[in-house]
C-alpha cells in the first residue's frame, strides 16, 4: 500500500540536498585519474583478450546496472523519473561513445515506489542480475543489509557496489558499499545517534555575508518529518557558528496555505530580520516570498534557498521570487556550453535537465570511470564486484569538471559551490563570476558537534 | 432537591479543561498584544474562509443528495486545474474562465456523476456510498495528475494580487482573502436561501427524504438529483479556484482539505450551511492560534496537523444521541445460505494450495516468466499483499456484518506494528504478538465508544478522525516510534519452528505462514458467521430497533465486534512490521487506509473470501506489469481503476464475490438454491427499476392507471385491501 505523503517528499529531499559532505583531507597517493584518461587506457586494452562473462551482470558484450528510483507511486507519479531518464540517456550516449569497460551499458530500471519493501526488493534484484546499482534515489530505503551481504558470481558475500545519486536514509548513507554523489553529513563511524561531529556547508552563508555582514533572520525548517527537522539542526548551528544571528528557527511545510506563512513574515518583521533561509522546498519558498510581498515586508537583504529551489516550478513563480539566491555544488545547466559533461547531459535530456537527473548522470560517470580504470589496470576481464568495490575506495572524481574534486570511496566530498540568483524567471550566476567555474575552499565546510535529536527540540 | 446536570455540560467542561491543559502546557511564550492578536485573527479568518467554502459545498451536497462526498475536494482540485488551463495557459479573461469552469464543466461533471453512478446509490449501504466517493476521489486525483504533470510548475495568481490589501494592525488582509471570506459567507447564505426558500431547493431536500413521494408531488427526481450534483460540483469548483492560489496548485494539498472540511461539516451536523461557515472559522482560528501562540515540543511535533481531526472528534461527541430508527429495516439479501464447515475448510485449503503452488513455482504457465527469475522479490511482495489481506479480513465482521463503517483499522494495525517493535519485535519474541493483540482489542473498543451513541456516517467520520489522530499524534510520538532509531526494527521470529521475517531466505516460509494464518481466520469467520454472535451483529445492522426489541444488548454486541476487529488488526500490524522490517513515522496515514476499505467493498464486504480476492486484486497490476512490461493501456486502466471500482459498486453493491459466487454456484447441478436466488433477485431488480422509472415520470405528467398504481403499491410496499379499480379513475373515465 502506497503511503500518502507526496507533500513531505520534496521537503525531505531538500534536507538531503542540504546535507553536505566532509572537508578536504590530505593527499592520497593512490588517487586515481580523470575519467577521460582512464577511458582512453581502457579502450586500448579492449582487444588484448577475448571478453568474458566475469561477474553477475557482466557478459562478453554488456554490463548491466540497475537504477532504482521512486517513479511509479500513484501519489507522486514521476517523482524521480529524472534519475531513470538520465540513466537511460547516459547509456545511449556512452554506448555511442565507446561503451563502458569494452562493453555496452545496459540499464535496468526499478521502481521503488516510495516503499521500503520495494526498495529492498530492488536491491535483491540488482544483487541477482546486475553488476551494480547506479544513479538511484529512493526515499525510503532503511534495510540495506543485502547491499552488505550480496554474493558475487563465485558465491562469495562480497557486497553490491552502489553509486547512488542521493541517499536519504542514514543507514544507506553509511553502508559500507554505498557511495553517494551528493554529500553526507554523518561521520558514519558508529551508531549515528547521540552527540557527534557533523559536517555542514557554509560557503553560501559566507557569500551572503558579503552582501550583509550582520545577517539576522529566520531559518525555516522542513517540518514534515522528524528526520528532516534533525537534519536541519546542524545547518542552523553551522550558520550560527560563522556569524548568523537567528531570530528563530521555525518549522514549515510546503503543504501549508500561504496564509500560514504570515507567522514567519511577522517573525522577520518584528525581529528586524534581514535574512531568510528556506530549508524546505521551492513551493514553500514561493509562498514565503508572496506572503512577504503581501505583508509589505521590506528590508530582507538575502532570501536564501538550497538546490531544492533550482527547479522549473521556481522559475514559473516569476517576479514573486526575484532576487532569491540558490546555491549548488555543480556547474549549472545554464552554462552547458562551458563544460562538455554538462552539455552532454543537457543535450541528452532533451533540453529538460533537472537536478536529480544531473546527479544520476554524475553517478553514471563515476561508475564508468571506476570500471574503465579497472580495465586499464587489469584488463577487460577483471570487471568483478570485488575489484569494483576496491576501486571505489580510491576513486577520485570530478565529472570532468562538472563538480568539485571528490574522493568518493573515502566519503571525502566537494567543498565547491556556485551561487545563482533568480530574476525574471531566469537563474543567473552571481558567485564566482566566471562561467563554468566553482568556488572551492576548505573553509566552505565546518564541523559542528551536537545531537540532532536533542537539538530538534529547539525548533518551534 | 436533586440537581440535574446535563451530560453535554459535563462533556463541555471536560473538553474545555483538556484544551486548557494543552494550551498551558504548550504555551510558546508569545506576548498577547495587538500585533499577535491581529496576526492571529487575520490569518485565522483567512484560513477559516478557505475551509468554510469547502465545508459549505460538502454540506450542500450531503443535504441535497444524502451522500457524503469524499471526492468533493478532489473534484474542486480538478476544476481548479481546468480554470488554470483556461485562464493562465489559454489566456482567457478571468470571468470567462470562471464561467466556463463553474457553469459548464462543473455542472456537466455533476450530471454525469448522477447519471452514471449516484442515482444507483440511493438505497445502497453506507459503506458502498462512501467507498464509491472514495473511488471517485482517487480517480479525479489520478486524472488530474495525468493531465497536468506534477513535475511542471503552475502558479495560479491571487485575485488583485498587485493591489495592496487592507491594513489591520500590523497585518495586511489581501483582497484575495477578503474575497474568499466574503464569498464563503455569501455562499453560505445563498445556499441556505436556495435550500429553504426556493422551490428547487425544497425539491432537492424532498428528493433526499423520499424520492418516490417527491415524484408524486410533481417534482422531477431524476432532474433534481442531477441538479443537486451539479450544484455540489459548482461549489467544489468555486472552492478550488479560491483555495488554489493559497495552497498552491498541488493535487495533494487541494485534496487533503477534505479532512478539514469534514470537521467543519460535522460541526454543522451536515445540515446547516451557516454553521459550516462557523465551523470553518473555528478550525481556521484554532490553527492560527496554534501557530501564533503555541509551541509543540518534540513529543507532539505534528499535533497542530491533527487539530481539525481533534475538532471533528469533539464535534461528534456533542452530537445528539442517535435514536433507534423504526420502520427502516434494510435486508440486503432475501436469503443467505450459510457456508457449511466442510465448504469453509475446502475454501481455506484452496487458498493455501493456490498460494503454495505459486510460491513453489508449481503453476506451469507462470514458469519462464520473470516471476521465476525474481522469485525472492515476488515472495516478499506476496507477503505484503497477504498482510494487507489480514487487515481487510479484520473489517468483515465490523463493517460487513455489524454495519459499523470504520476507517480506523489501518491505523490500529499501525499502532500494533509500532507496539510490536517494543514488545518483542526487536528481539524476535513471538509472545509479543499476543500482547499486541491484547492491547489492540481494547483499543478497538475505545473507538467503539462514540459508536455506542453515534451511527452510520458519524461513526465513519469518528473513525476517520481517530485514524488521523493516530497517525499524527500517537504513532509519531517519540516514545512510540523514535525518529532517530532508523534501520531494521524487527528481528526474525520463530513460530512453530518456522522463521518469519523480510529476509530473502525467510520469505517463502513467511508467505506460507501468512496464508495459513489468513486461511485459519477465514475458516474461523465462516464458523462465526453461523454462530449466535454473527446473527446478532447482522440483525443489529439490519434494524437496531428490532434487535433491541427482541432482547439483543446493542452495547455489548457492538463492543464485542469492535474488540474482535481490533485484535485482528493488531495481529495484522505485527505482521506488517515483520514484513517491512523497518517503519517510518509516516507509514500509516489516513489516506492509505481508505483504499483497503474500497478494495474490500468492491469484492463484497460481507464475505470473508472477499479479503482473499482483494489480495489477488492487489497483486494483479504488479503481476501484469511484470508479464507485459509497462504498456500504456495498462497504466490507463490502473489510473481509472478506482473509478471503475466505484461504478462497479454502484451497479453491483453486494460486491463481485457475491455475484460471481452466485452465478458460479448456479452452474452446479445440486445448487438449485443459487439459481432460484438469482431468478428472484433479477425479477425484483426488474420490478424495482421499472417501478422507480414510472414514479420518476409520474405525477402531473402522466395519468394514473390501476395497473400503475398496483405496481407502485408493490414497489412502495403499500398494502391496500380496497379495490383499486373502483377508487382510481382512469384517464378516459371523466
Amino acid at each position: 500500500m502506497k503511503r500518502f505523503r507526496a507533500g513531505v517528499l520534496i521537503a525531505a529531499l531538500s534536507v538531503s540536498i542540504l546535507a553536505v559532505g566532509c572537508g578536504r583531507s590530505g593527499s592520497d597517493s593512490s588517487e586515481s585519474g580523470s575519467g577521460e584518461s582512464s577511458t582512453a587506457k581502457a579502450n586500448a586494452n579492449c582487444t588484448k583478450e577475448a571478453l568474458q562473462a566475469t561477474e553477475v551482470g557482466v557478459t562478453a558484450d554488456t554490463i548491466s546496472v540497475e537504477v532504482m528510483a521512486d517513479t511509479g507511486s500513484p501519489l507522486a507519479p514521476g517523482l524521480f523519473q529524472g534519475n531513470v531518464d538520465a540513466m537511460n540517456a547516459y547509456a545511449k550516449w556512452i554506448n555511442a561513445n565507446g561503451g563502458v569497460g569494452c562493453r555496452q551499458l545496459k540499464v535496468e530500471a526499478w521502481d521503488s515506489k516510495l516503499d521500503a519493501t520495494e526498495s529492498k526488493n530492488g536491491i535483491i534484484n540488482a544483487c541477482k542480475n546486475d553488476l551494480a546499482m547506479v544513479g538511484g534515489n529512493s526515499l525510503f530505503n532503511p534495510d540495506v543489509s543485502v547491499i552488505g551481504n550480496c554474493v558475487d558470481k563465485a558465491g562469495q558475500p562480497v557486497g553490491l557496489p552502489v553509486f547512488a545519486a542521493l541517499a536519504n536514509d542514514v543507514n544507506e548513507q553509511c553502508a559500507a558499499n554505498v557511495w553517494v554523489m551528493q554529500a553526507v553529513a554523518e561521520p558514519c563511524n558508529g551508531t549515528n545517534t547521540g552527540e557527534r561531529d557533523l559536517k555542514a556547508f557554509v560557503g553560501a552563508t559566507k557569500y551572503y555575508q558579503t552582501i550583509q555582514p550582520n545577517l539576522k533572520g529566520v531559518f525555516l525548517v522542513p517540518g514534515d518529518l522528524p528526520t528532516t527537522i534533525q537534519s536541519s539542526t546542524y545547518q542552523i548551528t553551522a550558520q550560527e557558528k560563522v556569524g548568523v544571528t537567528w531570530i528563530d528557527a521555525l518549522k514549515v511545510s510546503g503543504r501549508s496555505e500561504q496564509s500560514a506563512f504570515n507567522t514567519y513574515v511577522q517573525a522577520l518583521k518584528n525581529g528586524g530580520g534581514n535574512y531568510a533561509y528556506m530549508g524546505s522546498n521551492d513551493a514553500a519558498m514561493i509562498k514565503l516570498r508572496k506572503e512577504a510581498t503581501a505583508q509589505g515586508l521590506t528590508g530582507i537583504d538575502v532570501w536564501g534557498c538550497s538546490l531544492a529551489c533550482y527547479t522549473e516550478n521556481f522559475k514559473t513563480a516569476g517576479s514573486a521570487v526575484d532576487g532569491s539566491y540558490v546555491w549548488m555544488q555543480f556547474v549549472p545547466f545554464e552554462e552547458a556550453s562551458s563544460n562538455k559533461a554538462v552539455q552532454a547531459y543537457v543535450d541528452a535530456s532533451g533540453g529538460k535537465p533537472d537536478a536529480f537527473g544531473a546527479q544520476a548522470w554524475q553517478s553514471a560517470m563515476a561508475f564508468t570511470q571506476a570500471v574503465n580504470e579497472i580495465v586499464a589496470e587489469k584488463g577487460p576481464n577483471a570487471i568483478t564486484r570485488p575489484n569494483l568495490l576496491a576501486k571505489m575506495k580510491t576513486l577520485s572524481f570530478d565529472a570532468d569538471g562538472w563538480i568539485g574534486k571528490a574522493r568518493v570511496g573515502q566519503r571525502v566530498f566537494s567543498d565547491c559551490m556556485v551561487i545563482m540568483q533568480i530574476n525574471g524567471g531566469k537563474f543567473e550566476r552571481v558567485f564566482p563570476k566566471e562561467a563554468g567555474t566553482l568556488d572551492c575552499k576548505p573553509e566552505n565546510l565546518v564541523t559542528v558537534r551536537l545531537d540532532p535529536a536533542a537539538a530538534a527540540a529547539n525548533v518551534k | 432537591m436533586r440537581l440535574k446536570v446535563s451530560p453535554r455540560l459535563i462533556s463541555a467542561i471536560v473538553v474545555g479543561l483538556v484544551v486548557l491543559f494543552f494550551v498551558t502546557k504548550n504555551w510558546g511564550g508569545a506576548s498577547v498584544n495587538a500585533t499577535t492578536i491581529s496576526s492571529f485573527l487575520v490569518v485565522g479568518i483567512a484560513l477559516g474562509g478557505i475551509y468554510a467554502i469547502t465545508a459549505g459545498g460538502l454540506v450542500v451536497t450531503y443535504a441535497t443528495t444524502g451522500i457524503f462526498n469524499f471526492s468533493h475536494a478532489a473534484i474542486g482540485c480538478f476544476l481548479a486545474f481546468c480554470y488554470w488551463q483556461l485562464t493562465v495557459k489559454q489566456g482567457l479573461p478571468t470571468l470567462v474562465a470562471i464561467a466556463i469552469t463553474l457553469l459548464v464543466i462543473a455542472p456537466a461533471i455533476g450530471f454525469l456523476l448522477d447519471k452514471l453512478i449516484m442515482r444507483r446509490l440511493r438505497d445502497a449501504a453506507l459503506v458502498v456510498q462512501l467507498m464509491v466517493t472514495v473511488g471517485l476521489m482517487l480517480t479525479f486525483m489520478g486524472i488530474t495528475l495525468t493531465i497536468w504533470s506534477p513535475k511542471t510548475g503552475r502558479i495560479l495568481p491571487q485575485f488583485f494580487q498587485d493591489t495592496k490589501g487592507v491594513q489591520l494592525g500590523d497585518v495586511t488582509a489581501t483582497w484575495h482573502r477578503i474575497i474568499t471570506v466574503v464569498i464563503a459567507l455569501l455562499v453560505a447564505l445563498g445556499l441556505r436561501f436556495l435550500l429553504y426558500r426556493t422551490r428547487l431547493g425544497i425539491s432537492m431536500r424532498a428528493v433526499v427524504d423520499s424520492r418516490s413521494l417527491a415524484g408524486l408531488t410533481g417534482a422531477k427526481p431524476s432532474i433534481i438529483s442531477g441538479a443537486s450534483w451539479a450544484l455540489g460540483c459548482m461549489t467544489a469548483g468555486l472552492a478550488g479556484i479560491l483555495i488554489a492560489p493559497e495552497t498552491g496548485l498541488v493535487v495533494e494539498n487541494l485534496t487533503l482539505i477534505i479532512v478539514v472540511a469534514s470537521a467543519a461539516a460535522a460541526i454543522a451536523q451536515l445540515k446547516s450551511i451557516p454553521m459550516a461557515f462557523i465551523g470553518g472559522l473555528i478550525i481556521g482560528l484554532s490553527k492560527s492560534f496554534s501557530a501564533v501562540y503555541l509551541e509543540w515540543g518534540t513529543d507532539w511535533t505534528y499535533a497542530d496537523e491533527a487539530i481539525p481531526a481533534a475538532i471533528l472528534f469533539i464535534a461528534l461527541l456533542f452530537l445528539p444521541m442517535a435514536r433507534l430508527e423504526t420502520g427502516k429495516i434494510r435486508i440486503t439479501k432475501r436469503t443467505e445460505r450459510l457456508t457449511k464447515p466442510w465448504e469453509a475448510a475446502l475454501g481455506a485449503g484452496v487458498m493455501i494450495a493456490l498460494v503454495g503452488a505459486w510460491a513453489n513455482g508449481w503453476i506451469p504457465w507462470l514458469s519462464g516468466t520473470t516471476f521465476g527469475e525474481r522469485s525472492t522479490v515476488w515472495l516478499g511482495r506476496g507477503a505484503g499483499f497477504m498482510v494487507i489481506g489480514l487487515i481487510m479480513i479484520s473489517l468483515i465482521p465490523l463493517i460487513g456484518w455489524a454495519g459499523q463503517v470504520s476507517f480506523a483499522n489501518f491505523a490500529i494495525a499501525g499502532i500494533g506494528a509500532v507496539l510490536f517493535s517494543h514488545f518483542g519485535g526487536q528481539n524476535g519474541d513471538a509472545l509479543g504478538i499476543v500482547w499486541v493483540m491484547l492491547i489492540c482489542a481494547p483499543l478497538g473498543l475505545a473507538i467503539a465508544l462514540p459508536a455506542l451513541r453515534l451511527k452510520g456516517l458519524y461513526l465513519a467520520l469518528a473513525t476517520m478522525a481517530f485514524a488521523e489522530i493516530a497517525d499524527k499524534v500517537i504513532v509519531r510520538h517519540p516514545n512510540m516510534l523514535d525518529p532517530s532509531a532508523t534501520g531494521v526494527l524487527f528481528k526474525p521470529v520463530d513460530i512453530f519452528g518456522i522463521t518469519i521475517s523480510s529476509d530473502p531466505s525467510d520469505r517463502k516460509a513467511f508467505l506460507m505462514f501468512l496464508v495459513v494464518t489468513f486461511s485459519l481466520l477465514f475458516f474461523m469467520l465462516e464458523m462465526l458467521r453461523r454462530s449466535r454472535w454473527a446473527r446478532r451483529w447482522i440483525a443489529m445492522s439490519d434494524s437496531p430497533a428490532a434487535s433491541a426489541t427482541i432482547g439483543v444488548n446493542l452495547t455489548t454486541t457492538k463492543m464485542m465486534v469492535f474488540m474482535l476487529s481490533g485484535a485482528m488488526a493488531g495481529f495484522a500490524g505485527c505482521m506488517f512490521g515483520l514484513q517491512r522490517g523497518a517503519l517510518s513515522v509516516d507509514s500509516f496515514p489516513l489516506f492509505a487506509g481508505l483504499p483497503l476499505v474500497l478494495l474490500l467493498a468492491v469484492q463484497g464486504v460481507r464475505y470473508p473470501v472477499a479479503a482473499f480476492m482483494g489480495v489477488i486484486g492487489l497483486a494483479s497490476f504488479p503481476a501484469l506489469y511484470e508479464v507485459l512490461g509497462k504498456p500504456s493501456w495498462l497504466t490507463a486502466i490502473e489510473l481509472i481503476g478506482p473509478g471503475i471500482a466505484a461504478i462497479a459498486m454502484a451497479y453491483r453493491p453486494e460486491g463481485a464475490v457475491f455475484y460471481s459466487g452466485r452465478d458460479l454456484a448456479g452452474l452446479l447441478p445440486w445448487r438449485k438454491d443459487a439459481r432460484l436466488e438469482k431468478e428472484l433477485m433479477v425479477a425484483k431488480e426488474r420490478e424495482q427499476n421499472i417501478g422507480k422509472d414510472e414514479i420518476n415520470d409520474m405525477g402531473l405528467a402522466r395519468p394514473f392507471t390501476p395497473d400503475k398504481v398496483a405496481q407502485l403499491d408493490r414497489v412502495l410496499d403499500i398494502t391496500d385491501l380496497v379495490d383499486e379499480k373502483k377508487m382510481v379513475p382512469t384517464g378516459g373515465a371523466s
